[in-house]
């Protein structure tokens, strides 16, 4: 069952400067599919998150939901956007229930965040409000989760753990989610299938399917032959480089091929 | 290449600060010698003049004493007060609905902007007369005119914290479809608390002022009913001694009231 497809996605801004960032995105999202969205800075990865998460409604082009209604979305943004008045609970609150604060409470612990529940979000650090934003979105049981780079200002081993906890996660309850990040590793360790925005073009240039079983070893040589073959085709997402797209291809290595 | 070099913290990018953080030394006794000060001064011009419209403080409270134990000064406090109360309730539930709107709404604003100033630069006076005139010499006319004046403030006031509201919260609450009450409970009206408190102090003010006029023109009690008769009989002791009395108690209410309102929302700032 297709739960989502896009066809024909274009938009482009005219702030400051006329520039079209998606330029034609034909996408079909399975039910419980885990996809995984790379390319560098700036190539229209949140453009295109904004437009399915319903918050962009000046594009052009169809956005098909299965069963025509917008399923249980939740969102973990780029910045944590959480509410600095009200305490780390309060702001769970908010999207669940006075009756949910177990459920509340136990996520917290699972992402190592007991004990916080009455700071306000100003009184945790950068890497903490995030992970409250992640407890936040999977406290609503979404059916499609929408992740804009979820594991940033992190210890690489607590970033690791956040990445197990979310493949966990996804087998438990098997959502449909939208990842969206910078590293290649992430992708190919959490993804059913990882597609690569183009530089430039604004479209997908690569949609690749990941065929390994769930849980997956950090260390598995799969892994390692899955990003060097994506580096092959774009070496920019190694860069990780700010990539404005506004150059063109011109002066970038062409893939090979 | 320029050196990146870490930026001095910017006090000023803080949140303002609320009222409740006064300057540290001014203390309770500097105004009441400031007060006797003013007693005093009072007292000296009042036996210079030596004339019926000037009476020195002694005879004020002396007014205020007779009044209260044997006029109806009380109720006519009283009175005024709950004009007050029911025309500021009316103007900052209207007017903040109507400023939330407006600030919301780029088309309504553009098209109600003209209204909005037109209503901020009525002159009371016309408000009342007005009111008077097409709902007849009633309490609803008098409420409504006083509700009417301080309407357009509170609307510019609240609309100007609406337009500032944090979008990228909202659109948070977009996606989580946080239902609408608890958007405005907890998102909104937190924003909108100090472009509130700053409209209900202003507002306060203002509207104990009109309600007198009101009453002036067309009430048959109330503090400006009151003054209106001393000023017939030019009895000038009492007309300050209702006037003392009815400042007394707006401070009172704005001390014990607002005040404490304006501490608690800003209580998060702070923790
Ligand atoms: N509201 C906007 N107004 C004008 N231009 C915009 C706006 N939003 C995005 N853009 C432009 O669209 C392009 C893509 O931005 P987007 O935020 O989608 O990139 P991204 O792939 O998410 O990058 P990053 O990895 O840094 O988050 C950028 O060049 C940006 O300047
Ligand atoms: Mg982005």
């Amino acid at each position: 069952m297709t739960g989502l497809k896009l066809q024909g996605i274009r938009r482009s801004f005219s702030d400051p400067a006329p520039k079209l960032v998606l330029s034609g995105i034909d996408l079909a999202i399975e039910t419980g599919e885990f996809v995984a969205l790379v390319g560098p800075s700036g190539r229209g990865k949140t453009t295109l998150l904004r437009i399915i998460a319903g918050l962009d409604e000046a594009y052009e082009g169809t956005v098909t939901w299965a069963g025509g209604r917008r399923p249980r979305l939740a969102a973990v943004f780029q910045e944590p956007r959480l509410v600095p008045w009200l305490s780390v609970l309060d702001n769970l609150r908010l999207v669940s229930d006075r009756d949910r604060d177990a459920e509340a409470r136990a996520l917290l612990a699972e992402a190592g965040l007991a004990g916080t529940e009455t700071a306000f979000p100003g009184q945790l650090s950068g890497g903490m409000q995030r992970r409250v934003a992640l407890v936040r979105a999977l406290l609503v049981d979404p059916e499609f989760l929408v992740l804009d780079e979820p594991i940033l200002s992190l210890d690489p081993d607590l970033a690791q753990r956040m990445r197990e906890w979310i493949g966990a996660y996804w087998r438990l309850r098997r959502p449909t989610v939208l990842l969206v990040t910078h590293d290649l590793r992430e992708a190919a360790f959490l993804a059913t299938r990882i597609l690569v925005l183009g530089a430039g073009e604004g479209t997908i240039v690569v949609d690749l399917p990941v065929d390994l079983s769930h849980p997956r070893r950090q260390d598995d040589p799969r892994i390692e032959a899955i990003i060097e073959g994506l580096a092959h085709r774009d070496p920019m997402l190694l860069a990780d480089g700010h990539d404005d797209g506004r150059d063109g291809r011109a002066g970038r290595p062409q893939p090979l091929e | 290449m320029l050196e990146a070099r870490p930026r001095p913290p910017v006090r000023g990018e803080e949140p303002p600060a609320h009222a409740s953080a006064r300057p540290g030394g001014r203390s309770w006794w500097r105004g009441a010698l400031s007060l006797v000060v003013l007693l005093a001064l009072w007292q000296v011009a009042a036996i210079v003049a030596q004339s019926p419209v000037l009476p020195p403080p002694s005879a004020v409270g002396a007014s205020v004493y007779r009044h209260l134990l044997y006029g109806d000064l009380v109720q006519d406090v009283a009175v005024t007060l709950a004009r007050v109360a029911v025309a500021f309730a009316l103007a900052m539930g209207i007017g903040s609905a109507l400023g939330i709107l407006l600030g919301r709404n780029r088309v309504l604003d553009e098209f109600f902007d003209g209204w909005v100033v037109i209503g901020l630069n009525m002159p009371a006076l016309v408000t009342i007369v007005l009111c008077y005139v097409w709902f007849g010499l009633n309490e609803v006319a008098a409420v409504l005119a006083v509700a009417i004046n301080k309407t357009p403030l509170v609307v510019t006031v609240t609309r100007e914290g609406a337009r500032s509201l944090d979008r990228s919260l909202l659109e948070m609450a977009k996606v989580f479809e946080i239902p609408r009450g608890r958007v405005l409970r907890r998102i909104v009206l937190p924003q909108l608390a100090p472009s509130l408190m700053a409209s209900a102090r202003a507002g306060l003010a203002l509207t104990w002022k009109i309600v007198l006029v009101v009453e002036l023109l067309g009430r048959p009690n109330g503090v400006g009913f009151q003054i209106r008769s001393f000023f017939n009989f030019f009895d000038i002791a009492g007309i300050l001694a209702y006037t003392f009395v009815f400042i007394a108690v707006i401070l009172m209410v704005e001390n014990c009231l607002l005040r404490p309102l304006d501490r608690r929302v800003g209580r998060w700032r702070t923790a």
